[in-house]
């Protein structure tokens, strides 16, 4: 039985001064080295739930328990230091003067020794490919860039949670693989949970299980494959479909007879291809 | 207001220990009227780029034309200022730049600033608002309770308020879900269309750039790559990949399915219904030949 690190129990948060909830009854739970993305359009809920998971906003009602630990006053510093978060703007994270000691910083506030925090963030920052920028500002770098050294800060760290709060947003396609790469790397191999929250279609494909969140409740949840299948009632809440998907869909109502069952390029290319031989 | 580059060149903090050169060799022309994308990798100097179109960055050597305007490094800040109205810039998160207790008070402090009188520029919020697709009571209230895709909308309409001849988006859709985005990209290609602005739109989406641009320019590692027709550009994915950028999901899928079934498909394939198109007429074709 695998152990559940994360378990959230009928949520409800309000923000000051709104009737409307912004998290209403939100219940799930994570496992130790699962890949959880929660998807849903802007005020859907997704981000106030990662805050409201370290303790940045308080809950309404509701149980937010991490590590076998009731989340409130006396616990919020420690699961902390057993969570990285990665916003979506790194420019609201830097405190370092140099990329380096940027990534370090957390290390040192956790009394890392030396040695060892060296080795780490050497590590992390080789890890997102950083090391030419090893003295660079970090204000002076691009947006992609100063990315990978916020996910290097985390990295360094060695979480048991990774939150990805829209972390691969600012990247191009190639960087947001790169990042994915390497945090579904240490996912596999350290079993370091993750929760990603994201529009981004390539990270709701990799993830184990997806929860669909609609006007602040769970609207569904599923393997990739369940949730991609809901087509056009993904669009209607502001969703996007994967090309494949999309692609596939228009084909058929031109009656050309395909499958329902994929989401990828390749599957697509690879069905076509059957029926274009048969024919 | 054609925009040309002739041999730009940015460095960053010259002169001192820290200099780093983030443009050099840059030599391209924008035509008044064009809708044009600038892709390239992170780092690869767009944002540098980018600040050097309204003199928010001077060249440390070479100059940039606007219109009538040079700029090199021995213009003074002062006399920029115009080229700052005929120039609008939508920064990544726009948002983080209101201030303003209104929205409506957030959307007329720019052309304030440049002596519109209050009446006429509380005319334009209204008419602007509206524009970006919000409701008109939005604009009495504080810019801090919408939500991030309200905000980023109200911060556009503030640089629309300009009125200028040359738009710029860096990101514009960062963070926004599908829909808005969608929403956002068709608004400006409406305005580019209806008021013939020239459009800069910086960019890390392929699809984005294939389906609204007219011309590319492709950065790598601080120079020009390569200009041309997204057709032009997407026609060599293998050399885009390997300086990191990725062609359309449109175009991969053509590549694909052209070496997966041996065949040709016709050329343009940038958009999804053109993809379809062509997929269904190669299926169309193999009936009647069977037939």
């Amino acid at each position: 039985m695998t152990e559940t690190i994360l378990s959230v129990e009928k949520l409800c948060f309000r923000y000051p001064n709104q009737s409307d909830y912004a998290v209403q009854n939100v219940t799930f739970q994570a496992k130790r080295g699962e890949w959880l993305a929660i998807v849903g359009h802007n005020g859907s809920g997704k981000s106030t739930i990662a805050k409201l998971l370290i303790g940045l906003l308080r809950p309404e009602s509701g149980v937010i328990k991490l590590f076998h630990h009731v989340l409130d006053e006396q616990t919020v510093w420690e699961i902390r230091r057993r969570v990285g978060m990665v916003f979506q703007n790194p420019d609201n994270q830097f405190v370092g003067t140099t990329v380096e000691d940027d990534v370090a910083f957390a290390l040192e506030n956790n009394g890392v020794p030396r040695d060892e925090m060296v080795k780490r963030v050497h590590e992390a920052i080789r890890q997102v490919h950083m090391e030419e920028f090893l003295h660079h500002e970090p204000h002076h770098l691009s947006g992609g860039q100063k990315q990978r050294v916020a996910i290097a800060g985390i990295l360094a760290l060695r979480p048991d949670l990774i939150i990805l709060d829209e972390a691969t947003s600012m990247l191009d396609p190639k960087g947001r693989q790169e990042v994915l790469d390497t945090v579904r790397d240490l996912n596999k191999k350290q079993r370091i949970t993750v929760l990603s929250i994201t529009h981004d279609l390539e990270e709701v494909a990799k993830a184990d299980r997806v929860i669909v969140m609609n006007r602040g409740e769970i609207m569904t949840e599923g393997t990739p494959k369940q949730i991609f299948a809901l087509g056009t009632k993904l669009e209607r809440i502001g969703l996007d479909l994967p090309f494949a998907v999309k692609i596939r869909d228009r084909l058929k109502q031109c009656g050309i007879p395909l499958s329902s069952s994929y989401f990828t390029i390749e599957e697509l290319v690879e069905e076509l291809w059957t029926l274009y031989s048969k024919r | 207001m054609d925009i040309i580059f002739q041999k730009v060149e940015h460095v960053y903090n010259a002169n001192s220990p820290f200099a780093r050169r983030a443009l050099y060799d840059v030599d391209i022309m924008i035509e008044s009227g064009s809708y044009v994308a600038v892709v390239g990798h992170t780092g690869s100097g767009k944002s540098t780029l980018l600040q050097h179109l309204n003199g928010l960055l001077q060249p440390t050597s070479g100059t940039v034309t606007v219109g009538n305007q040079t700029i090199t490094n021995k213009k003074r800040q002062r006399d920029l200022k115009p080229l700052r109205k005929q120039v609008g810039i939508v920064f990544q998160f726009p948002e983080h730049q209101l201030f303003e207790e209104t929205v409506e008070k957030d959307i007329c402090f720019g052309p304030m600033n440049f002596g519109v009188p209050e009446e006429k520029a509380k005319r334009k919020a209204r008419e602007l608002i509206k524009l970006v697709g919000l409701p008109e009571d939005v604009l009495s209230k504080s810019p801090f309770d919408l939500s991030g895709g309200q905000m980023r909308r109200v911060a556009i309409a503030g640089v629309l308020a300009m009125e200028p001849d040359v738009i710029v988006l860096d990101e514009p859709t960062a963070g926004l879900d599908p829909r808005g985005r969608k929403e956002i990209m068709e608004m400006f290609y409406r305005l580019h269309r209806e008021k013939q602005m020239t459009t800069v739109l910086v960019t890390h989406s392929m699809e984005d750039a294939a389906a609204y641009a007219d011309y590319m320019i492709v950065m790598h590692k601080g120079t020009v790559w390569k200009t041309g027709t997204p057709q032009q550009i997407f026609q060599d994915s293998d050399s885009l990949e390997e300086i990191g950028l990725n062609v359309p999901e449109t175009v991969r899928l053509k590549k694909e399915l052209e070496k997966k079934l041996g065949i040709t498909l016709p050329s343009p394939c940038l958009t999804i219904e053109e993809t379809v198109d062509a997929i269904q007429k190669l299926f169309s074709k193999v009936n009647t030949h069977d037939e």
